[in-house]
């Protein structure tokens, strides 16, 4: 991985290693509240299968819709933050001592119903972050639009954000994700054929074009309708694969990665420093000489 | 055909990993701890790097990336 662009990276810095581990599995298109616990059961069944295979996990990431799938009646068995479902995952990050990432449909979120959210747990089993998807996959997918992309520190360093599944077809949300001062963006999706292609395309150039790692769960299984790929993946800033899961069958997928040389590419990187640089067009120019051109001259954000 | 000087922006790297210069900075303490190093800046001249700066107005650097834009324009004349 080049990390220093075209300039080397001077001086010492620390570096922590994150261990993380991501799962795909078939969730069950839940129909009734049974069968969403039947799915926390296989969520809580995989983060035993990474804390055996993988000792001294530090991050357990599970795909988007998890807990319910994504059936004709998801819209009836939504579930509350505070709920226990949502807390059989809490005891369960607590017990392990992991953070680990979910993804439920949730009933509400300040005052918006029908929320597709991830969530962080740390490893005391407090919630310590939320994100509604800011891209549903509409129109299949009427659930509320998501406001904001927080950024929150985990473990070793890190500064995680969560993106949800259509949410990486926008650059706009990776982008989001990493001014926001993300070194690591989960990305947790039920992603589908024929969309295959795209998932690596999109997964790789979140990565490179915004200096950021990548860590993605996606589904397997074959639903009403749709066919779910799996390939999850993690990926190095300059957007190279690190490990990569089997399209269609449940697996973990597991890497050390390294948060702080995304902040040291932050500070360091001359060229190509993409999360400065693309509010700074032209700063070279001696009409600008450090601080450049704006975004103002691009009509496709404005009304 | 001509051959020109290209190293200086290698010298600038060379003088801060000796400066153990790390952003973001002033322009003021990056010169303070470094503004004395040698810039050969083309094969028969050397000046410092306070000198090869002095055109520069910002007053700080957020990072590498922004002193160099900074530098380049403000020596890069059209």
């Amino acid at each position: 991985m080049n990390i220093g662009s075209t300039h080397a990276i001077s001086g010492k810095f620390e570096v922590e290693a994150l261990s993380v581990v991501c799962v795909q599995v078939p969730p069950i298109s839940a129909q009734t509240m049974e069968d969403v616990n039947k799915n926390v059961d296989q969520i809580i069944d995989w983060m035993d299968k990474a804390a055996f295979g993988f000792p001294g996990v530090d991050l357990f990431v599970s795909p988007e819709c998890g807990l319910q799938g994504f059936g004709p009646l998801w819209n009836d068995v939504l579930v509350d933050l505070d709920g226990p479902e949502i807390q059989r995952l809490r005891d369960k990050c607590k017990e392990l001592g992991v953070y680990g990432v979910f993804n439920p449909l949730v009933r509400e979120v300040r005052g918006r119903k029908g929320c597709n959210t991830a969530i962080i747990v740390n490893d005391q089993g407090e919630i310590v972050h939320e994100y509604v998807k800011m891209n549903p996959w509409i129109p299949g997918e009427a659930s509320h639009p998501g406001w904001d992309c927080k950024v929150v520190d985990g473990p070793k360093g890190s500064k995680l954000a969560t993106i949800i599944c259509a949410d990486g077809d926008y650059p706009e949300i990776w982008r989001e994700a990493a001014f926001g001062g993300a070194n690591v963006i989960i990305r947790v999706s039920h992603y589908m054929a024929p969309w295959d292609r795209a998932w690596e395309i999109t997964n790789k150039a979140g990565a490179y074009c915004n200096q950021v790692y990548v860590v993605t769960a996606n589904s397997v299984g074959i639903d009403e309708g749709y066919s779910y790929f799996g390939r999850s993946m993690i990926l190095n800033p300059d957007g190279t694969i690190i490990c990569e899961a089997p399209m269609g069958l449940p697996w973990m997928i597991k890497a050390d990665i390294y948060p702080q040389i995304v902040d040291q590419i932050r500070k360091e990187a001359v060229t190509s420093n993409f999360v400065w640089t693309f509010k700074n067009r032209g700063a070279s120019h001696q009409d600008f000489a450090g601080v450049g051109d704006t975004l103002d001259k691009y009509t496709a954000y404005q009304k | 055909m001509q051959k020109f000087y290209l190293a200086a922006g290698h010298n600038v790297i060379r003088a801060f990993s000796k400066a153990n210069i790390s952003f973001p900075i002033t322009k003021k303490e990056l010169l303070d701890r470094a503004g004395k190093a040698a810039i050969q800046v083309d094969f028969d001249k050397s000046i410092t790097l306070a000198d090869y700066c002095k055109d520069i107005k910002l007053d700080k650097f957020a990072n590498k990336s922004q002193f160099f834009n900074a530098l380049i324009g403000s020596t890069f004349k059209l």
